[in-house]
């Protein structure tokens, strides 16, 4: 034959692919790969890094290092002359021409307003997160998941109007009966929603972002100066921001013995623990 | 925090105290506490959809549940070892037939309108997903393409059943039992109907014999083709198919064709021809593909117009 025929029969020249002996084929590899595998290096595809990890395993942060955050590309800003001058405090230098950030700063303003998250979502609070690009959009999806009921994302265009105009957008009875506010913003790529965050501004709502070294870091409350193009920092940062929030509401949603602390009286139980037991014993039958 | 005698406290904890209707601190129950500002209240209850800020929230949470469950079929048929498919196996999928709702149809499942671009987005899920059904079902997964039928199902035409039995589909043509292919060619107003048999591998009677060529033929209305078509040219494109490819002596050829002139029939039956080769021997469509045989040339005598002396020439412009 002049030409490769491996796919068609000889008989009607029909051409055919056996699928099951692919599949055969395959179960047989993974087979002897799993074998093998038990033998030799202990390293495997669960404990190496996997480009996936950045989105399903976040990092809290705490044991969030600086290795994590340069390995991610966050200290890698824009050109020199692009960078606003009220970056300044937060670049490190340059290096080919491109301003570098300040790692040592990013890693304890993240930390702050990780906190920020945290408390908020302790006491019930309403988060949102702002990633309007196809890259950022399973990363505040994620994130916003991690919170349940108060956390929302918006991964699509801002729509103009969302908290200033909102008896517009939603109507007068949603906009009266349900809490249409958030209680805190948090931006993955804040120049373009610079809207967004007027809006933010105009209804009093605390914002958090992450702030290259061509943006105005001020333009955000809590701005987190690293790299806005890289896809790994985003994750890093919504990460340890989501995980944060996550552990507030563990924390406001932790079992309370109800009945002994029906108002939040605050009681504590060191000073109970002095009380000697005879005292006890005797009020005790004092009352029956 | 509140100071109280120890006596006092030892009560709070060992005793459990009733709540009486004259206690000046009532008791709450402590469900009631979730969402309630201490001196101020309850508090709105928060919106239900995590999208809701986004706009078209019902659109896009059903958006991102399908690309979320599309994700998670992929990477079960992954450690199914299905996915991923090598290229070769690509093309024997075949053509996923499909029945989405339209427009207005999906209107009443989300409750909203959506535009173009939306609709799009959310067919090439659905697609995607079907898709993978698809493989799911020639790999003998059964129950991982029942559960994605039960995704897609809401989103399809509610009488699929019908158009499905209706649409005949494009045919492909294939070979019978004595391994001819039957294929169609047009050119211009000329139409083939070509048959193609593969030549039978002759048998060598002895030592003379075995320089011998096997003789394929090419019979057009009867006549052999060399006598049919008189001009060489016309011969070059009939045989084209069948030169590119390397297979002249492989097949014979059969063709019935009408309508037209020596040109276009001759191109007719290469079309025919070049179908017809493509289904008996696959390998040879990457050549065919890229001479454009497999095409039917769409160019057709064009109509004369009114105030002009044919279909672009225009009669002598007079200055007066």
């Amino acid at each position: 034959m002049m030409l490769a025929e491996k796919n068609v029969s000889t008989s009607t020249g029909k051409p055919s692919w056996d699928w099951q002996r692919m599949l055969r084929a395959r179960q047989r590899r993974a087979a002897v790969l799993e074998y093998f595998s038990k033998l030799g290096s202990t390293q495997n595809r669960n404990n190496t890094y996997q480009p996936h990890h950045g989105l399903n395993r976040p990092e809290s942060s705490e044991s969030l290092t600086l290795s994590a955050l340069v390995a991610a590309g966050a200290h890698i800003g824009h050109f020199h002359s692009l960078m606003f001058p009220s970056f300044l405090p937060y670049a490190y230098g340059t290096r080919a021409g491109v301003t570098i950030i300040d790692l040592e700063q990013t890693l304890p303003m993240l930390r702050r307003a990780a906190n920020v998250v945290r408390a908020i979502a302790q006491n019930d609070g309403m988060i949102l997160f702002v990633g309007t690009t196809p890259s950022l959009r399973p990363i505040v999806a994620k994130a916003a998941g991690r919170l349940g009921a108060n956390g929302f994302h918006v991964g699509e265009r801002w729509l103009p109007g969302t908290l200033t105009n909102r008896m517009g957008l939603f109507g007068t009875e949603v906009a009266r009966s349900q809490k249409l506010k958030p209680d805190c913003v948090i931006f993955l790529n804040p120049l373009s929603n610079l809207h967004a965050i007027r809006e933010c501004a105009i209804e009093h709502i605390p914002t958090i972002g992450i702030t290259d070294s061509n943006a105005d870091p001020r333009i955000v409350m809590y701005s987190i100066p690293a790299n806005d193009e890289s896809v790994r920092t985003a994750e890093i940062v919504a990460g340890v921001l989501s995980l944060a929030g996550q552990q507030g509401i563990k924390w406001r949603d932790r079992p309370v013995d109800s009945l002994e602390d029906p108002v939040g009286l605050d009681v504590e139980e060191d000073e109970l623990s002095e009380d000697s037991d005879g005292e006890a014993e005797d009020v005790k039958g004092d009352q029956a | 925090m509140l100071r109280v005698r120890p006596a006092l406290r030892v009560a709070f904890k060992r005793v459990p105290r009733r709540a009486m209707a004259t206690d000046s601190i009532p008791f709450i129950p402590p469900e009631s506490t979730k969402r309630m500002i201490r001196g101020r209240g309850p508090v709105q209850p928060m919106p239900e959809s995590p999208t809701f800020f986004s706009g078209h929230s019902a659109y896009l949470d059903r958006v991102y549940n399908l690309e979320k469950q599309l994700n998670e079929f992929t990477s079960l048929m992954h450690r199914a070892h299905i996915t991923p498919l090598p290229k070769v196996a690509e093309h024997h999928i075949g053509h996923v037939p499909s029945y989405w709702r339209d427009v207005n149809e999906m209107y009443q499942i989300l409750g909203k309108a959506i535009k173009g671009t939306q609709y799009r987005r959310l067919i090439s899920v659905l697609t995607q997903l079907n898709k993978l059904r698809r493989v799911a079902l020639l790999c003998g997964r059964e129950d991982i393409a029942q559960s994605i039928e039960k995704i897609i199902t809401p989103y399809e035409k509610s009488n699929k059943a019908v158009l499905e039995s209706l649409s005949t589909g494009r045919k492909r043509p294939e070979p019978d039992e004595f391994g001819r292919v039957y294929a169609v060619g047009r050119r211009k107003t000329s139409s083939a109907r070509v048959w193609v048999i593969k030549v039978k591998d002759q048998e060598f009677r002895d030592a003379s014999d075995r320089g011998s060529v096997p003789v394929a033929s090419c019979i057009v209305n009867g006549i052999p083709a060399a006598q049919y078509f008189t001009h060489v040219v016309d011969r070059e494109r009939l045989f084209r198919p069948l030169k590119l490819t390397g297979l002249l002596s492989s097949y014979n050829v059969f063709a019935l064709v009408r309508g037209g002139g020596t040109t276009g029939q001759a191109e007719a039956i290469a079309v025919g021809m070049a179908k017809a080769l493509e289904v008996l021997q696959p390998n040879v469509k990457p050549i065919i593909k890229q001479a454009k045989l497999m095409r039917r040339d769409p160019r057709m005598v064009e109509r004369k117009k009114t105030n002009l002396a044919k279909a672009r020439k225009a009669y002598t412009w007079v200055k007066r």
